[in-house]
């Protein structure tokens, strides 16, 4: 027998206007679904980035708001360590044999906070750090680059990925194995000053400058194996170990314009002059002594790189500074590539400064108009915003600058000199107009320190940027195929006109090809590569989009 | 006529020879005694009073290999002493290595004797008291020790090794082996306890020389080290210097403690803690064989890591020997006519400092000319204590060539000590031993057979079982010893 169904009419509204109404027979006795329905299977869309905690500078500098900030960095999946497919954090001691506690930054618990809080005592914290810093730094300088890096030989260029050891052992020092960071950690001496205790450990992965320095030579060692292979063979260039130097250190010090709580900080403490070397604290503390710890003067952190170490040693400033009064004779009286690289860093900072002066010279013009005074080192917090937008577009121009002039380096040999043309080189490249005045105010920085180049006729831009290939003298404009076998062709049969000898075997890198977007929105495709001879040194070539040879570079002491 | 002969009784001989005579006027002695790999030298020349004694340096160290240190510096001091009647003119202390002064301390009683009865010490600028100067030696002798309290810790492989050869002859620290010593108590006999006063000199400076010196015919120059003002120089050890080290040597960590522990060991873990992934690297590579990714390799990665760990101490290690062997003391006596070099440990700067005309050191040697006072010394030489055991960083090509000819180099060394044939770092090097030996009478220490009592220390294999013969001049091989007399012109 059936079961009589009981049912009730509902009448509905009609959904349009052919039909009046709807009607719907519903079954009284069916049971109400207590669940809902299935989930639909539809990811979630990742994040772009990952907030993680960092110092900002390394743990001398205190807990402060302006030491631990929090980075967003270009977003992967990780696996404990942090392992993820483009960085990998493994943390091996070999001093002691173990491995230690891997942080899991996917874990709710951990990545909803930010990542670990700043802790100098857990490890977990120390791997989340360098993973951070690291990532963040490579972005960066893919960003400035126009591409992914890649190691390259000259058989192949593969992605780089970059491992981790963030403590390797009981060693005062951190440095690079092809595409390996090693961290080591080590105890500060007797004489150590500021916040590092005597004795106590100090942690080279905790150093923000130290890890960016080294993610720059990781860097310059997977895309520019000629310069390496030249500095480490023969020890004959000078100039190579102090222009890679140099390179890393800038990498390190104009990194710091990142975080805009320090450069405000430093605004507001040095009336809007961010290259003074020392922060004040008010007008009482300049006017009476300072009485307490809060109103001593205390060093620029934007200018010093490594306060940490300096302190750890027992000195009052950072390894390395950014700034040191011009000297026509410094190349000559510098020695050893740490040296000259720092004429070489004293330098781009001068001209950043300078450009910096000159951009803002207006606001406080306008300030001074609308009747403004400024009180001691007091910047009122609209101006000082807008000076610290400044300084960060300006300082992050320069630090592009300085990457991308590593492409327009010459293959296997480096003057210092060649650097400044490859930068010119390279801003001209990228933007022909120089309404910023930054070729300009490099130049001038480059000249005041006795930095020239051998091979450019004249001081003006348009000698020192590298002279463009007369394509008249060539059979072609460009290879025929952008590929290592169609440029190693093309070298061949135009060797005479590219400087070469008539039969000179050669070996050619894999092409490298940078995709940037210029200020007047037009893309830029520009390709790379480097024609090594049998000496060791040859050329780099730069083709334009349409595989035109646009510069065949060499050095001014090079003779292939 | 040159004569070699080899000859018993060294105390008899040795008493003879004090005695002097008119004849003994017109020549000098040079006695390298066979320590091992070290500077044990004592010149001797005749003035009316008497013989004028002078002894520059006094040390051995074991080295990389162990087998630096032969044992027989104590007999060697003890002959010394009898042969000088605990007496000296003057002592020249080159640096403070412990392959220079550790004899100072480990044959403590033996000098003791000579208290009061030395005319001068020489030492380099670097052994001032002034507190910049002795704070930068504290600290050097800081990483000495780090560097062999990490080197301890670790494996005891060939690089860990060479580090605790370098750490210990730079801080004379040595638990084990023959001997004893510090170069501490060696640097306090020096300057404390023999009754006079070091004088300390840089290139330039015009050193006293005591009345009985200046009669026997000396006359003298200091060529190194460099002054403080040009520590460039102080630290080019090498031409090859590479960048990629982060932080220079003088940042170490002067650590004394043996094991640091960075975190406790509730965050110790296995590598099972991380994914395979972490290892990916580290997977074999087999032709035609896709790696297996699915495994972890922690015994690559562990082996790879502390590989890599030890060579960045060894730089640092390497640097920190180049440092104080380039505060060594050099010496130019001139002696009736006849020039001695006495080069001490002194490395590439050092060199660079007094031979070149250079406000700045530089690694493009090539492109320099040798200043014509640096080619005038180097051409003239009748003597030539060959710098740093024979070590490659020592004696500049262009100083070799600039080198005149008939001349006789002694160089005091101890084979496979340092360095091996392999990476061409054997010490002595075996190309510049041959360079030398072109032009001038090569006298290796490791060359002669050492006799004390029932105990004998066989030759080199790498040297040549005849020494070469001196085109003027005498060579005379003793027990333990080995006299070079020359002749006044």
């Amino acid at each position: 027998m059936m079961k009589k169904v009981k049912s009730r009419r509902i009448e509905c509204a009609a959904p349009t206007a052919n039909v009046t109404s709807l009607v719907i027979d519903f079954d009284c006795n069916a049971s109400w679904p207590t669940e809902p329905p299935p989930r639909l299977e539809r990811p979630y869309d990742p994040p772009t980035f990952r907030p993680l905690q960092v110092y900002a500078f390394g743990p001398s500098l205190g807990r402060t708001p302006i030491n631990v900030r929090t980075l967003q960095v270009h977003y992967e999946p990780l696996a404990p360590g942090p392992v993820g497919e483009r960085i990998a954090v493994v943390d091996y001691d070999s001093c002691r044999d173990c491995f230690y506690d891997p942080v899991d930054l996917d874990n709710p618990l951990i990545a909803m906070n930010g990542g670990l809080d700043p802790s100098e005592s857990d490890p977990r914290f120390h791997q989340q750090m360098v993973y951070a810093i690291v990532s963040d730094a490579l972005r960066r300088i893919e960003v400035a680059l126009g591409r992914t890096v890649r190691r390259r030989t000259l058989t192949e260029a593969k992605r780089l990925r970059v491992v981790i050891y963030p403590h390797i052992g009981d060693i005062a020092n951190c440095f690079v194995q092809e595409n390996r960071l090693m961290f080591g950690y080590f105890r500060a001496t007797k004489d150590a000053i500021g916040r590092t205790l005597p004795g106590q450990t100090v942690f080279t992965c905790l150093s923000t400058d130290a890890i960016t320095y080294q993610v720059g030579h990781m860097i310059q060692v997977a895309m520019r194996p000629d310069l390496i292979a030249a500095d480490r063979s023969t020890g004959r260039s000078l100039d190579i170990s102090s222009v890679l130097v140099a390179l890393c250190d800038l990498t390190s010090l104009l990194l710091h314009f990142r975080y805009r709580e320090a450069v405000l900080d430093t605004i507001q403490r040095t009336a809007g002059v961010i290259y003074r070397s020392q922060l004040d604290f008010g007008i009482d503390a300049a006017r009476e002594g300072s009485r307490i710890s809060a109103e001593l003067a205390s060093n620029n952190p934007l200018l010093a790189m490594s306060q940490d170490f300096g302190e750890a040693v027992g000195r009052a400033a950072g390894l390395r500074g950014a700034l040191v009064a011009p000297d026509s004779d410094a190349v000559q009286k510098a020695t050893e590539p740490h040296g000259r690289g720092a004429i070489v860093v004293a330098a781009v900072f001068d001209a950043l400064f300078s450009i910096y002066q000159r951009r803002t010279l207006d606001l406080f013009r306008i300030f001074r108009t609308g009747g403004g005074r400024l009180q001691g080192n007091d910047v009122p917090e609209p101006l000082a915003n807008r000076l610290c937008a400044e300084v960060e577009r300006i300082a992050g121009r320069v630090f592009n600058i300085c990457w991308r002039a590593l492409d327009y380096c010459p293959a296997g040999e480096i003057e210092l000199g060649d650097f400044l043309r490859a930068c010119i080189t390279a801003d001209f490249e990228y933007s022909r107009d120089d309404l910023w005045g930054v070729r300009d105010a490099l130049m001038q920085a480059f000249h005041l320190r006795g930095i020239k180049s051998s091979s450019a006729m004249f001081f003006t831009e348009d000698a020192l940027r590298w002279q463009q290939i007369d394509g008249a003298t060539l059979s072609a404009k460009g290879p025929a195929e952008l590929s290592q076998e169609g440029v190693r062709n093309f070298v061949m049969s135009n060797a005479k006109s590219l400087g070469l000898a008539a039969k000179a075997s050669v070996d050619v890198y894999p092409i490298e090809t940078a995709r940037l977007t210029a200020p007047d929105d037009t893309p830029k495709t520009t390709s790379f590569t480097q024609v090594i001879t049998r000496t060791g040194k040859g050329l780099t070539l730069v083709f334009d989009a349409a595989r035109s040879l646009r510069y065949a570079i060499r050095s001014a002491n090079v003779t292939t | 006529m040159a004569k070699v002969k080899r000859k018993a009784k060294p105390a008899r001989r040795a008493k003879s020879a004090a005695t002097g005579g008119n004849d003994n006027m017109n020549r000098l002695r040079i006695r390298m005694y066979r320590v091992g790999f070290g500077d044990f030298f004592l010149i001797t020349a005749w003035s009316k009073d008497g013989p004028q004694h002078i002894l520059i340096d006094c040390g051995v160290t074991r080295g990389k290999t162990g087998e630096g240190d032969i044992g027989t510096i104590k007999t060697a001091v003890r002959h010394m002493a009898q042969e000088t009647d605990s007496r000296l003119a003057l002592i020249i202390v080159t640096h403070r290595h412990q392959d220079h002064i550790i004899g100072f301390s480990r044959c403590e009683a033996e000098f003791e004797k000579f208290s009061g009865r030395v005319g001068g010490i020489w030492m380099p600028y670097w052994e001032t008291e002034y507190p910049r100067v002795r704070k930068f030696q504290e600290d050097i002798q800081n990483l000495a020790l780090g560097l062999r309290a990490a080197a301890l810790a670790g494996d005891r492989d060939s690089i860990n090794e060479e580090i605790l050869g370098i750490a210990e002859n730079a801080t004379g620290v040595s638990a084990e082996g023959p001997g004893g010593g510090t170069n501490k108590r060696s640097l306090d006999m020096l300057k404390n306890r023999l009754g006079v006063t070091p004088q300390c000199y840089a290139s330039g400076d015009t050193p006293e020389l005591s009345k009985g010196l200046v009669d026997a015919g000396f006359s003298a120059r200091i060529l190194g080290p460099p002054p403080a003002n040009e520590f460039d120089f102080l630290k080019l050890m090498d031409l090859t210097q590479g960048v990629g080290q982060y932080l220079d040597v003088e940042n170490g960590s002067g650590t004394t403690k043996p094991k640091l522990v960075p975190f406790g060991s509730q965050f110790m873990v296995g590598p099972d803690a991380y994914p395979t992934s972490a290892f990916r690297e580290w997977a074999p590579r087999i032709s035609g064989k896709a790696p297996d990714l699915q495994r972890r390799y922690p015994d690559i990665l562990e082996r790879a890591v502390r590989s890599s760990t030890p060579n960045a101490l060894l730089i640092a290690a390497k640097k920190l020997d180049g440092i104080l062997n380039n505060q060594s003391l050099v010496v130019l006596f001139t002696w009736r006519g006849q020039r001695l070099l006495f080069a001490g440990d002194a490395q590439a700067g050092n060199w660079l400092y007094w031979l070149y005309d250079l406000d700045k050191p530089t690694k493009k040697l090539f492109e320099q000319q040798l200043a014509a006072e640096g080619r005038a010394i180097l051409g003239s030489l009748a003597f030539y204590k060959m710098g740093h055991h024979g070590s490659t960083n020592a004696t500049p090509i262009a100083a070799v060539d600039a080198m005149g000819e008939d001349f006789v180099t002694m160089c005091s060394t101890q084979e496979n000590t340092f360095g091996t044939v392999a990476n061409d770092s054997e010490v002595p090097r075996i190309p510049l031993i041959s360079a030398l030996a072109k032009k001038s009478s090569v006298i290796r220490s490791d060359q002669f057979v050492a006799k004390i009592g029932d105990k004998v220390v066989p030759t080199a294999e790498s040297a040549p079982k005849v020494p070469s013969k001196p085109k003027s001049g005498k060579l005379e091989v003793r027990d333990f010893y080995v006299d070079y007399t020359l002749q006044a012109r």
